[in-house]
C-alpha cells in the first residue's frame, strides 16, 4: 500500500519546477557565507569550522526553514485545491499512509537540500583556498544532524499546511519559527523547539558546543511521532474543506 | 474602484491578513528585546541611532519573504477560486490590479506606523539618553514603507502572473538573501539596479564607522538623508506597474 502512496505522490510531484528551488536557493547562503569568510579574515580564521559557521548561521535561521516551509506546502497544494479532499478521502488508502508518504517525501528533499549544501559548502572552501586535507570529519554530523533536524521541522510544516489550506502562511510561520529558534536556542531550550534542533544539529554559528546527541535524536524523534499524529488525527477527525 | 475595493476587503475577511504583517512587527520588537534586556551605558547613548542602523538590516531579511506571503494571499484567492476570468469580464484588468495594490498600501502604511511608534516606545522604555530625531524617525518610516510597498508590488505582479505560488515565494525567500547580500556592497548602480530588494540597505542613513575589532567600540554617523536612492527606488516602483500593467494584459486566462 505504501508503495502504492508513493508513486501516488511522485505523480504528483511529476513536472514540478520544486526541485529548481532546491538546487538554486542553498547557493545564496553558499555564496554570501563564503564572501563574508574572506571579508572577514582578520576576525575569522580560513578554516573549515570558520567557513561553516558562515555558511550555516543565516540558513539554518532564516532560510531552511522556509524552504521547507515552502516544499510542505507545495505537497499538500493539490489535495487543497478544487474537491480533491473528497477524492483522497474516499481512496481506499488509511490517512496514515498519505502523511506518511508526504513524510517521506518531504524528509527526502530535505537531504537533498542539506546534501547539496554540504557540496556548496566543500566548493566555497576549496575555492576560498582551504586545504581539502584539513576537511572535518564532524562534517557528516552536521549533515546528519542537520536532516534529523529538518524532518522534525517538517513533521511540523506538513502539520501546519495540512490545517491551514493557504500555500503562504505557513512559509511565513516557518520564517518566524526559525527566527524565534534563534531566541530558544540561545536560552537553552533549543530541544523543546523543532527550528532550533535544525540550526543546533547543523551548529550554526558553532552552536552544537555540548549538544547531547541522544538527546537531541530523541527530541528530533519525538517531534516527529507526535506532529505526525495529530496530523492523522485530524484528517481522521475533522471534516474536510473543499471548493 | 469603489465597488472594487470594497470586494477586495470582503475577499480578505477572516484570511488573517493583519497577522502576517503582526509577524514581522512581533519579530522585530522580540529583536529589540533580546539586544536591550540589559543595554549597557554605551546602548543607551548610541540607542535612538543604533535602531536605525539596525532595523533596515531585520526589514532587508525578513521583508521579502513576509511581502511575498501577504501578496501570494491577496493574489491566491483569484487562482484557487479561478474567478480571474469572471471578474474580467465586468471590470477592467488595470482596475484590479488598482483594488490589489490599494490593498497591500493598506496593511503596509500601518506597519511602517507602527514600526515607527514601536521603536520610539522601545527607545523611551529602555531609557535610552536624549531625545529621538523625529526626522531621522519619519523619514525612516517613508523609506521603510516605500521600500515594503515596491517589493510588494513586484511580488503582487508573480503571484498575479503565476499560478503556482510557489514559484514567487521561493523569488521572496532569494530576495531575503539578495537583500542581505547588497547590504555589503557599497551604494551604487549594481545595489540600485538589483530590484527593490537592495532598497531596504540603500535607504539607511546610519553608517557604522571606526569599528575596532578588539575593543567592539564603533562610531554611528547620520549620513545625507539618500533622497537620489529614493528617487530611483520611485523608479523601480514605476517601473514594476508598468510591467505588471503590460504582464496582466497578455495573460491567457
Amino acid at each position: 500500500m505504501f508503495y502504492r502512496v508513493m508513486r501516488a505522490e511522485r505523480y504528483k510531484m511529476l513536472h514540478s519546477p520544486v526541485w529548481l528551488a532546491f538546487l538554486v536557493l542553498p547557493m545564496f547562503p553558499a555564496f554570501f557565507g563564503s564572501v563574508n569568510l574572506m571579508n572577514n579574515l582578520g576576525l575569522l580564521s580560513l578554516d573549515w569550522n570558520h567557513l561553516w559557521t558562515q555558511h550555516s548561521l543565516f540558513s539554518s535561521y532564516f532560510f531552511y526553514p522556509a524552504l521547507v516551509g515552502v516544499y510542505c506546502s507545495y505537497l499538500w497544494r493539490l489535495e487543497h485545491f478544487d474537491h480533491n479532499w473528497n477524492q483522497v478521502l474516499c481512496a481506499p488508502v488509511p490517512v496514515s499512509q498519505i502523511v506518511l508518504g508526504k513524510l517521506t517525501l518531504a524528509a527526502a528533499m530535505t537531504f537533498l537540500a542539506q546534501a547539496w549544501g554540504m557540496v556548496l559548502f566543500v566548493v566555497g572552501g576549496l575555492i576560498c583556498g582551504i586545504p581539502i586535507s584539513t576537511f572535518p570529519l564532524d562534517a557528516l554530523s552536521w549533515l546528519v544532524c542537520g536532516v534529523c533536524g529538518g524532518i522534525a521541522v517538517s513533521a511540523f510544516q506538513l502539520l501546519v499546511s495540512l490545517v491551514i489550506r493557504s500555500f503562504a502562511v505557513p512559509v511565513g510561520i516557518a520564517m518566524a519559527g526559525g527566527v524565534l529558534g534563534l531566541g530558544i536556542a540561545a536560552k537553552g531550550y533549543g530541544y523543546f523547539w523543532p527550528y532550533s534542533l535544525l540550526s543546533e544539529g547543523m551548529s550554526a554559528n558553532g552552536s552544537d558546543d555540548g549538544l547531547s546527541y541522544p538527546l537531541f535524536f530523541a527530541a528530533c524523534a519525538v517531534f516527529i511521532v507526535l506532529f505526525s499524529v495529530i496530523a492523522v488525527m485530524y484528517l481522521k477527525k475533522s471534516d474536510v474543506k473543499t471548493g | 474602484m469603489i465597488p472594487a475595493l470594497r470586494i477586495e476587503f470582503w475577499k480578505s475577511r477572516r484570511r488573517w491578513l493583519w497577522l502576517v504583517c503582526a509577524a514581522l512587527l512581533a519579530v522585530e520588537l522580540l529583536w529589540i528585546i533580546w539586544s536591550f534586556h540589559n543595554p549597557s551605558e554605551r546602548d543607551r547613548q548610541k540607542g535612538w541611532l543604533y535602531l536605525l542602523y539596525n532595523m533596515p538590516l531585520l526589514n532587508g531579511i525578513l521583508f521579502p519573504t513576509i511581502g511575498a506571503v501577504l501578496a501570494s494571499r491577496i493574489a491566491d484567492v483569484e487562482h484557487k477560486g479561478n474567478t480571474l476570468k469572471l471578474l474580467e469580464t465586468i471590470q477592467p484588468k488595470a482596475q484590479l490590479l488598482h483594488a490589489k495594490l490599494v490593498m497591500g498600501f493598506a496593511y503596509l502604511l500601518p506597519i511602517a506606523v507602527i514600526q515607527v511608534a514601536v521603536l520610539l516606545g522601545a527607545g523611551y522604555a529602555v531609557g535610552f539618553y536624549g531625545a529621538p530625531n523625529l526626522t531621522d524617525y519619519w523619514q525612516y518610516g517613508l523609506f521603510t514603507f516605500t521600500s515594503c510597498f515596491a517589493v510588494y508590488e513586484l511580488h503582487l505582479l508573480l503571484s498575479l502572473a503565476v499560478k503556482n505560488q510557489m514559484i514567487p515565494l521561493c523569488i521572496g525567500l532569494s530576495g531575503s538573501f539578495v537583500a542581505l547580500l547588497l547590504l555589503f556592497l557599497p551604494v551604487g548602480a549594481v545595489r540600485l539596479l538589483c530590484g527593490p530588494y537592495g532598497f531596504f540597505g540603500a535607504l539607511s542613513f546610519i553608517y557604522m564607522a571606526d569599528w575596532d575589532p578588539d575593543t567592539r567600540v564603533f562610531h554611528l554617523i547620520r549620513m545625507p538623508t539618500p533622497w537620489g536612492e529614493f528617487a530611483v527606488l520611485l523608479a523601480w516602483i514605476a517601473v514594476i506597474y508598468i510591467a505588471a500593467r503590460i504582464v496582466l494584459k497578455r495573460k491567457e486566462l
